[in-house]
This record gives structure tokens, C-alpha cells and sequence, in this order.
């Protein structure tokens, strides 16, 4: 299969074609989904070599399953999704921990000098201690969008409402982190003007 | 907020419900983009991109699986080729075994039918004889004549393999 028609394939016509024994299209999905796999499965676990272990069990589900996909059933994504979030999950109970979707490792922070690596810890410790004030759906959204990089339409399909509803949750979480967040403008290092 | 479903029931929200979010919750511009900044952030410092080694192992399993489900569909295609060959070759076998059966007996039913009386007492007579030589066996074998000599053929061929 040429290269072009492989990048402009749907998802289920390249499972189909990777069913049918095309090598091209096992690369466009392993680069199409192996990312989002590992993505979510980094997001549960903050391990990245069990968020390996886990996306690479997923993808493995993805190519077994695909003889059987049956088209317009499910998108590919959020079947790729939910099978890595169980995983993840699994994985999270045998280490015997609890299973929380927004929670949050210190990020790594490679910019030089001790202020601002604080300036950046402030931040995010403000910016999770917003999230989790917010109604658990308007959470979610955001985590789905920002965080696991989920389009809107997958978003919609995993929380298993219509798109603009998610655009409606993803807005008035916004406009409450605004709300919550405004009068730490200055020591978050935003500035009052 | 106003909820409504859409034709599959999924939850939607109307448009006048946005608004009064929007309403409830004044913020300003600048607030909004100090919350799209810490996103990004925050977004950023979780990215993982995924390394070539974790992508070529991903590959290396899907084009294992690919040949796996090749290898499987042929093996399919073939055992049922296969199968049907040799459904086809039994077939025939037993088909040649009913057919040389039916016409070993039409042959011994001509050869009893045209062979002369004095032939056939003769032959009763020798399988009395290789039965013991007993009279009454003699003269039973020697009512039924034809007979024998078809039970006979039709042992032969009973006996035959694959029967």
C-alpha cells in the first residue's frame, strides 16, 4: 500500500488491510496508536516501563482482535483507550495502589535554576489542587483532553456523552479553574496586569 | 443547567445552559489564558513521547501476530482442501468397493444362473465333503445350491479391506 494512501486510511480500514497481512499497515497503526497507548498508560502508572509493558499488551490485543473488528462498532481509539486504562488499572491494583485518575507525579522540571523549578512545582500543585475541586465529570474532561490528549469526539465516546457536552464540561472547567486560580495571579508568577 | 439527549440518548447540553455556566462564573480573558497556560504546562511536563526501542517492539509484535494470522488462515485453507480430498478419495474408495462388490455378485449370480445343474450339485458336493461329508449337510447344501455358492462370493467380498 502506498505510503500517501496509508497516512490518509482510516483507522478501520487499516486494521482491515493489517488483517489481510499488509506490512504498511502494521506500521501506520504502531505509529498511529502505539503513542496513545502508552500516553494513557503513563498517565495511571508514572512508570514509563510499566506503561510500556502495558501499551505494548494493548496494542497486542489491537492486532489479535483485528481479523474480528467489526467496522462501526467502536473507533479504534477508544477501544485502544479503554483496553489500556483496564490494563493500567490491573496493573495499579496488584501494586496494591489506589487507582486515581488525576493523580499527579511532580513533573520533572529541566529549566535551569532552583526558582524556577519552584515557580513550576507552585504551579502545578495549584493547578491540581484546582482540578480536584471541580465536579468529577468537568475533571475528567479536562484530564481526557489535556493530559491524555484525547480528541473531543473520543472524549465523548469514553464518557459516553455527545461532543458538545464535552465542549460545554471542558469550558466551565476552564471557567472554574479561572475562578479558583485568579487571585493566585501574582504568587503563580502571572503578573497582575 | 438545561440537559437534553440526543437521538442515541447521550447527554447534550443546550446552548442557553453555556451561557448561564458562563454567566455564573465571571472571569476574565486573562484568567482563562493563565488556566490555558498551566494546562499546557502541566501537559507538557507529562508528555511522553514513546523511544524507537518501545516502537520496535510494538512493530516486531505486530508483524509476528500478522504472520501468525497468515500462517493460520493457510493452514485453514489448506486442511480444508485437504479434508476435502480425502473426503473425496474415501468416496471413491468405497464407491469402487459397493460397485466391485455388486458386480462380483451380478458375475456369480450369471455364472449360477447359466452353469449347469450337474456343475452345481458337483460343487455342493465338494463343500459338503469340505464339510465333513455328512449327509444331511449334503443334502441341505444340495436343495439350496445357488445359494451357497453366492454366500460364498458375498463372504469373499465381506471380507474384503476397508469393508
Amino acid at each position: 500500500m502506498p505510503l500517501d494512501l496509508v497516512a490518509e486510511a482510516s483507522d478501520e480500514d487499516l486494521l482491515a488491510r493489517y488483517a489481510e497481512g499488509d506490512p504498511a499497515a502494521a506500521r501506520a497503526l504502531t505509529l498511529r496508536f502505539a503513542p496513545l497507548a502508552l500516553r494513557v498508560a503513563q498517565a495511571r502508572l508514572k512508570d514509563m516501563a510499566e506503561a510500556e509493558d502495558v501499551a505494548q499488551e494493548a496494542m497486542l490485543r489491537l492486532w489479535r482482535i483485528a481479523p474480528e473488528w467489526r467496522a462501526g462498532e467502536a473507533k479504534v481509539s477508544t477501544w485502544l483507550y479503554r483496553v489500556t486504562a483496564n490494563l493500567a488499572t490491573d496493573r495499579l491494583r496488584r501494586r496494591g495502589r489506589s487507582v486515581a485518575l488525576d493523580e499527579v507525579a511532580e513533573p520533572e522540571d529541566d529549566r535551569p535554576g532552583a526558582e524556577a523549578g519552584m515557580m513550576s512545582t507552585a504551579r502545578q500543585q495549584a493547578l491540581t489542587g484546582a482540578l480536584d475541586t471541580l465536579p468529577e465529570r468537568q475533571r475528567q474532561a479536562v484530564m481526557l483532553r489535556h493530559i491524555e490528549g484525547l480528541s473531543n469526539p473520543e472524549i465523548a465516546e469514553v464518557m459516553d456523552i455527545g461532543v458538545e457536552a464535552v465542549e460545554s464540561l471542558t469550558a466551565r472547567a476552564k471557567r472554574a479553574l479561572a475562578g479558583l486560580l485568579m487571585p493566585r495571579r501574582a504568587e503563580l508568577g502571572f503578573g497582575d496586569d | 443547567m438545561t440537559e437534553h439527549r440526543d437521538a442515541d440518548g447521550r447527554e447534550t447540553v443546550g446552548r442557553d445552559a453555556m451561557e448561564r455556566d458562563g454567566a455564573g462564573v465571571p472571569v476574565a480573558a486573562r484568567d482563562l489564558e493563565m488556566v490555558e497556560t498551566l494546562l499546557g504546562d502541566w501537559a507538557a511536563a507529562r508528555r511522553v513521547e514513546p523511544g524507537t526501542d518501545f516502537l520496535s517492539r510494538v512493530l516486531g509484535e505486530a508483524l509476528d501476530e500478522q504472520l501468525s494470522l497468515r500462517a493460520a488462515a493457510a493452514s485453514s485453507t489448506v486442511a480444508t482442501q485437504a479434508g476435502g480430498l480425502r473426503g473425496f478419495l474415501a468416496r471413491l474408495r468405497d464407491g469402487w468397493q459397493v460397485a466391485g462388490g455388486l458386480a462380483t455378485a451380478g458375475l456369480a449370480g450369471l455364472w449360477i444362473g447359466f452353469a449347469a445343474p450337474g456343475l452345481a450339485s458337483g460343487l455342493t458336493s465338494g463343500l459338503a465333503a469340505g464339510l465333513g461329508g455328512d449327509e444331511s449337510a449334503d443334502e441341505t447344501l444340495t436343495l439350496i445350491p445357488s445359494y451357497e455358492v453366492a454366500a460364498s462370493f458375498l463372504d469373499q467380498i465381506e471380507g474384503l479391506p476397508g469393508q
